[in-house]
């Protein structure tokens, strides 16, 4: 497969999961925000769209939070991480089915020029979540499952790998000093939509670190962090086809291994920490990505919100 | 003064990266009496460089790298006459924006301090003015020491204080936040000086600061020789702080560690 195809089947995957983890984050913290004090309010919001993958930003009203998590151009938002999938989609569209691409196009325009979510915003991200649910079928059950597929899975678990693990360390750290934080991980749990699978599994209340230890290590979970490593190192594997072990492999069996040897009460007591070994291991799969299925790749690989590195910076020192 | 400016950026990374986004603030302006007769900016590995001006006027070029690499170098040659004209330009900014105090330029007790000590006996008149600002660049120069690898980029001027001692750099935030605290608009100049004595200089790139004088304009003080800044200096970049006005800025995706080698040299013509 060229290296151009496989960088574009595996951005379709990691802009499709985004926009669905976008809309029900987005969703999730509008239902949350009529319950908070209104002094509150900024700060609230501030905090979602870094969430989200923005950068920090101070005084933000709830309407401006909500147009840039859904129309802003500056970083991830739902609108343009469906028009970045269609985008990528087309770049492949003879690697796909036509449903997968139709649906694809549909989701996309259906979306883009409707300014319903002023005024129905709990319908507008309901579409979009089921919209790119039923892609997801799509792409299970109208393409073969070869090469192809598996690229798209591999930036689908990938993502999703990320974004459960970012919100549940920020959570962690933003709710350490509080004992009443029950409210804050349901709505962490439905974020991700977890919340039932949780309360058939775990039969305690709702605390801390189990909350913890279900996003990040259930392997039964199909949001968790470790299922997402898991379903992207196979993938890896069937790409390599039983060829010798290779980069992408080695750095993923990394990441597996983090999820499945951690413990969740030092995670939820330390998450900085672990915060620091995941983006650590992170880099690494998507270095070994890029070495291995993406070179010589003309296209950015990396999607914003993601871990950049600055250049280091000359200070400015002539003329003692 | 006729002056040339070489200025090249060398990053060297440890491995491969990849996805090099970069700006950079390099091109010499034409304000403040100066003319620039030549601009030359070549980058490795090639790419297209784009361009646009800034909020501060500012000419920025702009450049990306997307396959992988392991050497970024950023060349710059530029051609300028320095004190032609009219040197303060009153060209309707807004220099009480330049009031404000944001990290590394913030507002600690020793600045207060010192701004209490230099504070102009007329605010509203430019020689008084003027005058407290050439004091406070010879006591900056006398009472702090020039000393680099004491100070980082990011370095704030509470801890420039602190330590006693930083670089150009230093001096010129450690003058806004005193400026700033008198009432006087101060912003941050980045360019070269040039200091060889009929031979070329060779160093790094410089900074120092521009204060508001009422009804007269932008005028630049040295904190580090202690001078006005004059014909030896080439102006390049102005902003708030040093993270307006950085020469070279940007990001990049990989794991491997850079190492920075910068040269720069100036020489009369």
């Amino acid at each position: 497969m060229l290296s151009r195809v496989a960088v574009s089947l595996y951005l379709l995957g990691r802009h499709l999961e985004r926009a669905e983890h976008l809309a029900r984050m987005l969703r999730i913290h509008n239902e949350l925000g009529l319950d908070r004090d209104i002094r509150d309010d900024q700060r609230f919001w501030s905090r979602y769209l870094e969430l989200a993958g923005w950068p920090l930003t101070d005084n933000l009203s709830r309407e401006q939070a909500i147009e840039l998590a859904i129309a802003g151009s500056a970083g991830p938002s739902v609108r343009r991480e469906l028009g970045d999938a269609r985008s990528a989609a087309l770049a492949v569209r003879p690697s796909l089915s036509s449903d997968v691409f139709e649906q694809l196009n549909s989701l996309h325009w259906g979306l883009q020029d409707d300014s319903s979510w002023r005024t129905e915003l709990d319908g507008y991200l309901r579409r979009v979540e089921l919209g790119a649910h039923l892609l997801g079928g799509l792409l299970d059950d109208t393409m073969a499952h070869d090469e192809a597929w598996d690229f798209i899975r591999l930036g689908k678990f990938l993502e999703r790998a990320a974004a459960t693990t970012r919100l549940v360390l920020n959570k962690a750290v933003e709710l350490a000093d509080f004992d009443d934080d029950a409210v804050d991980w349901v709505a962490a749990l439905r974020c991700c939509s977890s919340f039932e699978a949780y309360q058939q599994r775990v039969r305690s209340p709702i605390v801390h670190d189990r909350v913890v230890g279900f996003l990040l290590f259930q392997v039964m979970s199909p949001r968790s962090a470790a299922f997402s490593a898991n379903q992207g190192l196979g993938s890896a594997r069937r790409i390599d086809a039983g060829r010798e072990q290779s980069p992408p492999q080695s750095a993923l069996e990394n990441l597996a291994a983090l999820f499945r040897e951690a413990d969740a009460a030092e995670v939820a007591s330390a998450p900085e920490a672990f915060g620091e070994r995941f983006a650590e291991l992170l880099l690494a799969v998507d270095s070994a990505l890029r070495d291995t299925y993406f070179l010589p790749h003309q296209l950015a690989v990396s999607l914003p919100g993601d871990m950049v590195v600055g250049h280091p910076h000359q200070q400015q020192q002539g003329g003692s | 003064m006729q002056l040339e400016v070489r200025h090249v950026t060398r990053y060297q990374y440890s491995g491969p990266i990849s996805e090099t986004h970069m700006e950079v603030r390099l091109q010499p302006s034409e304000e403040m009496g100066q003319r620039l007769t030549a601009f030359e900016l070549a980058v490795q590995p090639e790419s297209p460089i784009r361009e646009y001006r800034d909020g501060f006027g500012n000419n920025v070029h702009y450049f990306d790298h997307l396959p992988e690499h392991e050497v970024v170098e950023v060349t710059s040659l530029s051609r300028v006459e320095t004190q032609v004209g009219a040197r303060s330009g009153d060209d309707g900014e807004l220099p009480y924006d330049f009031l404000l105090f944001r990290s590394p330029v913030v507002e600690a007790p020793g600045i207060t301090r010192l701004a209490d000590r230099h504070r102009p006996s007329d605010p509203e008149s430019a020689a008084s003015v003027e005058a407290a600002l050439d004091d406070l660049t010879v006591a900056i120069s006398r009472d702090f020491q020039y000393r680099p690898l004491t100070t980082t980029v990011s370095t704030a001027v509470d801890e420039v204080l602190r330590l006693g001692s930083g670089v150009c750099q230093d001096f010129a935030h450690l003058f806004i936040a005193v400026s700033r605290a008198m009432g006087v608009p101060a912003r941050y100049v980045s360019g070269y000086v040039y200091s060889g004595h009929g031979g070329p200089s060779i160093g790094a790139s410089h900074a120092w600061a521009e204060a508001w004088l009422p009804g007269r304009g932008w005028a630049g003080y040295d904190a580090t020789h202690p001078v006005r800044a004059g014909e030896n200096h080439v102006r390049v970049a102005v902003g708030r702080d040093y993270r307006d006005a950085a020469p070279t800025r940007g990001v990049y995706v990989g794991s491997a560690r850079g190492q920075l080698d910068v040269r720069v040299e100036v020489r009369p013509l």
